[in-house]
Parts: structure tokens; C-alpha cells; sequence
């Protein structure tokens, strides 16, 4: 059977970038001797980005830890060498030692966006492992976690399990199953019984007249499971460092999990609470030690949002100290709007001064109250003359486009916003450059804004074409976001059962990457949609009433249905909900849920 | 203390023949600060290591002679270096040897002028007949536009080597031949014949001698 090398040896010519598929990296785990317990994780990207993901490298430093496991990887194979996979007939293979996925015990997908499903579809394919759980009768188990598994039903019928929350506990006693029990069907009767595990088989959904969920049966809903204390969890510090250049390719330590900014379009904010920090000391650690075992020559600390670390204004001088002299620089992936962060930005950038980049998600006081973004306007043109002062003079602004109760003057904010900010620069330099960016909003599950309906593709046109007309001139550029990739996410993020036949539609008749704007066929899937009598706007567009049965009903985040309700009416009422590390509980339940509590070990 | 040049002579294995130039650079500058030799910087924005690689290797290519140029701070033992490399490099990158040299000497991408390379593979005696032919020509296209070159002259000898052919050539930014281009212009190209780069040259009073042995 030929191997990875074998391929590259043999079709040099017809691939792009043969490095995606060495698997022999620095720190790449190889085994001698056949483990008893032999599994994939995959990442339904190309390397570059699965490569960049932070919860493999984790699993992939648990799970090998013992020397009974093994845990490869996997990635979506570029279409050059899918079709080399085809011509040879060689199924999709494990990275590290070229194992067919369907030797393996177990294949574990990580769900980061809605527009990867394609691909797990056709990884799967190229696996030759059957694509319905239900043909599944041997073989590896197929499992999946991360995000986009709080709402696991538009790929209900493709998996035997989901797992939900923080996976470090659950897939150690995932893989304790499979060494312990050999059939295939008693192992996914353990697997079940796991807190923070979903087994979509086990429930069934009744619909109503109006295409609107009846009835989740059984009534039981599956919570997610949570790490309480990060310090107490492994981290790896001897990450396989990739020899081509990844999206993040850099030391990246997670100082803490969670967000409490409540913003309400953020699903990640609501689904990973509370805030778990990790102790400083345990940061330097990690830090120190990962740069010493990789060489690397950046070191980002990563979060929701980093300039919340309740220690970070002594961590980053302390860093700082040690880095300098190697040459190593820190970066900060996400900074806040104040003064605060762009003295922040001031230490780690001594000498390279590159743009910094601002999120005030709406350009209009009214319309930041809707969706909780408590900042304002002066606060972002003080935190930009900062800059300005402190020698930056490229500033991008990200903003969102479509978002509820949103009206023509909102949009116009953006553009003044912008303007604004560049006159502030002139004021301290003539090469000032102001990068305004727009997404289209897609109201997720799990959110204050589930009940909301996306802005249809045309009116989200509009906008922008009105953005372009008032963003002209010097020192102004404006970007935006296809909406039709927007719509597509929308419908498949708030999608139910129904709409699992579309995908393996779309997938079966060309779909995949369709994140990438080169092989995204937005026809295709209006096709696969017609063709499998889904109504698309059903999902995107409605606005639901306040006791709809979500898709995602049973599913448990611990943040409760009727606190994000009453955050939804407040939002159309323009009314703020502040951090409650700030303002003490604002109920959202999931400590009382989890009986645990917010944890800032950085302040300690 | 004074800078210093340390000049390291590394092979590049199969297992590792699919990274690219740019790419190894990284995997070097890696190494090293995992190693913690006291790198010298470029100035500037972004300092990073004084690297000089010898020439650039094609894709899938092997090397038994491939060579580095480190700027230190300070001198170091070569033998030191070597060890630390050899501990600290992926597998798949051997080091044969360590030298330092004065920093004043010819940076080693500019000091190369000769290749030898190994050919293997069922037709890779019939390269022995390119010595026969008065030119050899290479058609090239990019962006539309063809430009012949004559490969002839570049090529000082080829002859026969273990089951294959040994091939040494002009090498360097001047005038470089390479390996996969003289196979095209053989069409030899769809042949499965493996190249291995056995080392590199620096020209001096007519013969070739190794770059660890480059005078100020």
C-alpha cells in the first residue's frame, strides 16, 4: 500500500505544496509498535488552517501522552491530492503513518465553522467510510466536538456522537473506553453514558405543519462538559511545529477560556462561560518552556479577549523582560477599545509598529447598545489618537453589517466613524490609513439573537454598496464579505435534521472548501436546497417567536433559554447588560448551572 | 569578542526532500534558537538570524552537501555546534561538519560556483550522452514567453557513478544548471531517475575545493 511519501515521490510535479502531507514535524509522534488504541483527529481544513487550531494541538498532547494511544492527525486533502487519492484508489489516510481512517478505532472531527461540513462529508468519502452513522456497522466510530456541535443537528445523521464543551476529561475517558472494550457497539453504549456526550441516534424530532420543531424526544437534555480549574489541565509545551508556514505559526498559550462581555451576537461568548484564567505563574511557564522546545520567534497570547486578563498589565512587562533580548516579539490578538490596550500594544511593539486593529462591531451609539458592545464613540477616538500618538498609522476597524433593528443611518455611522478617525490621525501624521471592514451578521444559536432573522442577501448588498459610496477618498479602504457565503452559514448554523440531506447533497454533487472563494458554488447549494425541498430563508431569514423549539433545544450550554430572551428584549429596547465581574451575577446561570464561579487566578 | 562565522556543511534526506528552500530556512532558524547560540540579527524592524544558505535545493531533491552560514556573536567550538545541531534539527537534516571562519570571507551564496550531482535510475546512464552534443537546449516558459538556453557549456564533466551518472556543473547565482532542466532538455523528465546533490564548489586556481575551506 502506498504511503504519503510514496505519492509525493511519484506525482511531485502535480502538488502544490507537498509539506501538508509529511507528517515526520518536529514533535510529530511516531509509534513503533502498533498502540492499543489508534485514533485520527481531523480538522476539515487544509493543513495550513487545522494546523493553526489550538484544541488539536491539545487533544493531540493528551492523548499521546500515554504510550498505549495513539492520536494522528488528519486534514482535508487539497483537491490535487484528492484527485491523487482517486487515480491510486487509496483511501484518506492518517498523516503520521500513512493508516487508512478505516483501520483506525476511532475518527474525532472538530466543528470550528458551518462551511467546513462539506468537507468532513467528503473526508469521510475518501475514506470509504460509510456517511450515515446508521451504515456504520464496523469500522471506526465517528465522533465531533467544538463549537459548531451546540447545535450538532444539521449533521445529526452523520455522527454516532457529539461531544460538547471543554473536550481534555472527555476524550481521555473516550479513549479509556476503547481500550477497555473491544465491540463496536458496546463501546458507543459507554461512550453515551459520558457527561458532556450526545448521541443523536437516541433522539427523535416531530415536526409541526409549519416546518417549526414539535417535540425533542427524550425531554433529558445533554450539558456540556467544562474544565473547572485550566491550571489543572495538561498543556503542551512541545507543540509539533510545522515546517510551512501556518496561519498562526507561534507559540500560542490560552490564558483564559470563556468571555463575560456578554456581547450578543457572540455565540463563543455565551457558550464557553464562565471565565476560567490561568494563574500567571503558569503562563510564564508554558510560555517559557514551549520556546525553548520549538525555537519559535512569536509568542501570542491567546483568548476571547486578552486585554481582559485580570494580570496581564504585569505579565506583558514580565514577558517582556525575557523576551526582548532573544528577539522574541508578543503579540495580543485581541485588543480592547481604551487607553489601557493601546499601552499595552506601546510595550510589546518597542520597535515594529504595524497597524493596530479595533473592534467596535457597529458604528452608531444606538446600534452598539443593541448588540452589547459597550463602548463608545469617544472612547474608540481616544484609544485612536493614542495610537496616533504612539506612532501607528495604520488603524483597521472591524464592524458588522445586517445586525437587528438596524436602519440606513446606522450604516452611515460606520462610514462617519471611519472619517472620524482619520482626521484624528492627520492631526499626527500625513501617511495615515484607515481599513474599515464588514462582515454580514448570522445570528447564531445559543445567542441572545437566535430568535432574529439575517438580513436577506440583496438588502446586506445594499449596505455595503452604500458603505462604498461613502468611504471614498485618501487614506480610506473598505472591505466586506461576500454575502452569500454569510447566507449559507446562516442557514446551516440555526439548521435542523432536515437540512443534513442538503449538505450530503451539495457535497455529493461537487461541494467542498467552501470557505475558500474558489471553489465556493453558491448555485450549487441553492440547487441542493431546491433539490431536497428546503426552504433556505425558512432558516435564515424568519424571525422566531419567543417559544419556538429550537434545533438546539436540548442542548444544554448552561446559559439559560429565558436569561437569553430577556437579553433579546433588551436589546430591542437598546438596553445594556454590563460584565458581571463588574456589576456582580446578571443570571445568566451557567455558574448555578455548573456549580462553579468565575475563576481570575491572574488577579491572585 | 568578536563576530564570528560559523559555516555548517548538512545534508537534506528523502524523508525531508518535499520541503521547500524557504521553508528549511525556518526549520534552521528554529534550530538554532532552540540550540541558544549567540545569533547575530539583521538590523531593523523585524531582526532575525544572519542566515546564508550555499543554493537553493528544487523540490524533492536530496543533498549530501548543502551549506549554511551563521553569523555568532562570539566564537564557539565547532564541534559544540555540530552537537547542538544534531540534537536540536528535525530528522532528515544530517551534519557532517562544523567550521568557523573569519566573518570578513565571501558569503557562502556568493562564493559557490560548482554542483555535483547524482543521477540513479534505469535510463540515467543515457545523460552520459548530453558530453556528445555540441548544445543542449532548454526551452522555458513563464508568462507566455519561451527563452531558450544552451546547458552545454555549463556542464564540466559528467560520467559514470555507481549504477548511475555523476554530474558536475556550474552552480551559483551567475551561472546555474539545473539538474531537472537538463533532464527536460534530454526529455528524460517522465524517467524516474533520482537526484541527489552530492556537494557543492568554490573554484580556486582552476580546481574545486569545499566552501568550509573559503579564505578572507
Amino acid at each position: 500500500m502506498l504511503t504519503y511519501q510514496d505519492l509525493l515521490e511519484k506525482h511531485l510535479n502535480r502538488i502544490e505544496k507537498p509539506a501538508r502531507y509529511l507528517g515526520t514535524e518536529l514533535h510529530s509522534i511516531q509509534r513503533k509498535k502498533q498502540p492499543k488504541v489508534h485514533v485520527a483527529l481531523a480538522f476539515p481544513d487544509v493543513y495550513e488552517v487545522g494546523m493553526s487550531h489550538l484544541g488539536i494541538k491539545i487533544l493531540y498532547h493528551i492523548a499521546n501522552k500515554d504510550p498505549n494511544y495513539w492520536a494522528e492527525r488528519v486534514f482535508a486533502p487539497w483537491p490535487d491530492m484528492e484527485a491523487i487519492l482517486n487515480e491510486e484508489k487509496i483511501p484518506l489516510m492518517t498523516l503520521e503513518s500513512s493508516t487508512p481512517l478505516g483501520k483506525l478505532d476511532l475518527v474525532g472531527f472538530t466543528l470550528q465553522y458551518e462551511l467546513s461540513y462539506s468537507n468532513i462529508l467528503r473526508m469521510l468519502r475518501l475514506a470509504s467510510i460509510p456517511i450515515r452513522s446508521k451504515d456504520r456497522k464496523s469500522g471506526p466510530l465517528v465522533i465531533a466536538g467544538g463549537p459548531c456541535a451546540f447545535n450538532p443537528e444539521p449533521l445529526a445523521p452523520f455522527f454516532d456522537v457529539f461531544v460538547l464543551g471543554d473536550g481534555e476529561e472527555v476524550f481521555l475517558r473516550i479513549l479509556e473506553i476503547l481500550e477497555q472494550e473491544p465491540d463496536r457497539e458496546k463501546r458507543l453504549q459507554a461512550i453515551a453514558k459520558l457527561s458532556g456526550v450526545y448521541v443523536p441516534s437516541d433522539y427523535e424530532i416531530e415536526y409541526k405543519q409549519d416546518s417549526t420543531i414539535a417535540k425533542i424526544t427524550p425531554e433529558k437534555k445533554v450539558k456540556k462538559a467544562i474544565i473547572k480549574d485550566l491550571d489543572a489541565v495538561d498543556y503542551p509545551t512541545s507543540p509539533i511545529v510545522p515546517y510551512l508556514q501556518t496561519i498562526h505559526d507561534r507559540v500560542n498559550v490560552e490564558v483564559f477560556r470563556g468571555c463575560l462581555r456578554g456581547c450578543r451576537f457572540c455565540q463563543a461568548g455565551m457558550l464557553y462561560r464562565p471565565t476560567r484564567e490561568r494563574s500567571k505563574e503558569e503562563i510564564k511557564r508554558l510560555v517559557l518552556e514551549t520556546l525553548k522546545n520549538t525555537g519559535y520567534e512569536e509568542v501570542s497570547l491567546t483568548s476571547l479577549s486578552t486585554a481582559d486578563y485580570s494580570a496581564l498589565a504585569c505579565l506583558v512587562p514580565e514577558l517582556m523582560q525575557v523576551l526582548e533580548p532573544e528577539k522574541i516579539s508578543l503579540s495580543l490578538p485581541s485588543l480592547r477599545i481604551d487607553s489601557f490596550s493601546v499601552e499595552l500594544a506601546r510595550e510589546i511593539e518597542k520597535v515594529k509598529k504595524t497597524g493596530l486593529t479595533f473592534a467596535p462591531e457597529a458604528g452608531s451609539q444606538r446600534m452598539r447598545n443593541v448588540i452589547n458592545k459597550n463602548v463608545t464613540e469617544e472612547d474608540l477616538l481616544k484609544t485612536a489618537e493614542a495610537a496616533f500618538q504612539n506612532g501607528w498609522t495604520h488603524i483597521k476597524l472591524y464592524f458588522m453589517i445586517g445586525l437587528p433593528t438596524e436602519t440606513d443611518e446606522d450604516i452611515l455611522a460606520i462610514a462617519e466613524l471611519g472619517k472620524k478617525v482619520r482626521e484624528l490621525g492627520r492631526r499626527y501624521t500625513k501617511r495615515v490609513t484607515v481599513t474599515v471592514s464588514t462582515s454580514s451578521f448570522v445570528p447564531k444559536g445559543h445567542t441572545p439573537f437566535q430568535w432574529c432573522g439575517q438580513n436577506p442577501r440583496d438588502e446586506l448588498r445594499r449596505k455595503q454598496f452604500l458603505l462604498k459610496d461613502n468611504l471614498k477618498g485618501p487614506g480610506l479602504n473598505y472591505s466586506w464579505h461576500n454575502p452569500e457565503i454569510s447566507y449559507l452559514e446562516a442557514v446551516i448554523a440555526r439548521g435542523d435534521r432536515r437540512v443534513a440531506e442538503a449538505i450530503l447533497y451539495a457535497e455529493e454533487h461537487g461541494a467542498h472548501f467552501d470557505t475558500w472563494n474558489e471553489y465556493f458554488k453558491p448555485e450549487l447549494w441553492a440547487e441542493a436546497f431546491k433539490a431536497c425541498g428546503i426552504d433556505p430563508d425558512f432558516y435564515a431569514l424568519r424571525e422566531r417567536p419567543q417559544n419556538e423549539v429550537f434545533p438546539w433545544e436540548h442542548i444544554d450550554s448552561g446559559v439559560e433559554k429565558s436569561f437569553l430572551y430577556h437579553e433579546w428584549q433588551k436589546a430591542l429596547a437598546e438596553q445594556t447588560t454590563q460584565d458581571c465581574r463588574e456589576v456582580g451575577c446578571t443570571g445568566c446561570g451557567v455558574c448555578s448551572s455548573f456549580a462553579t464561579a468565575i475563576s481570575l487566578k491572574g488577579g491572585e | 569578542m568578536s563576530k564570528i562565522i560559523t559555516c555548517i556543511k548538512f545534508g537534506k534526506e528523502r524523508s525531508v526532500s518535499f520541503i521547500s528552500h524557504l521553508d528549511v530556512l525556518r526549520v534552521f532558524e528554529r534550530a538554532l534558537r532552540r540550540a541558544g547560540l549567540p545569533l547575530a540579527y539583521t538590523k531593523g524592524y523585524s531582526p532575525r538570524p544572519k542566515l546564508v544558505f550555499g543554493q537553493a535545493l528544487s523540490l524533492g531533491l536530496t543533498s549530501r552537501g548543502e551549506y549554511l552560514d551563521i553569523s555568532l556573536e562570539n566564537e564557539v567550538d565547532e564541534n559544540e555546534v555540530q552537537e547542538l545541531l544534531v540534537a536540536t534539527l528535525p530528522p532528515g537534516f544530517p551534519v557532517y561538519m562544523a567550521k568557523n571562519l573569519d566573518d570578513k570571507v565571501k558569503p557562502v551564496m556568493a562564493a559557490i560556483t560548482h554542483a555535483s550531482y547524482l543521477f540513479k535510475g534505469d535510463r540515467a546512464l543515457e545523460i552520459l550522452e548530453a558530453l556528445d552534443k555540441s548544445e543542449i537546449i532548454f526551452i522555458k516558459e513563464k508568462n507566455n514567453k519561451k527563452t531558450e538556453t544552451d546547458l552545454r557549456p555549463l556542464i564540466n564533466s559528467i560520467e559514470p557513478y555507481e549504477d548511475g551518472v555523476r554530474l558536475i556543473c556550474r552552480a551559483g547565482s551567475a551561472y546555474n544548471l539545473r539538474p531537472d532542466a537538463l533532464l527536460t532538455a534530454l526529455s528524460l523528465d517522465d524517467e524516474q531517475i533520482k537526484v541527489c546533490r552530492e556537494d557543492l564548489f568554490i573554484e580556486r586556481n582552476g580546481s574545486l575545493v569545499s566552501p568550509l575551506m573559503r579564505l578572507m
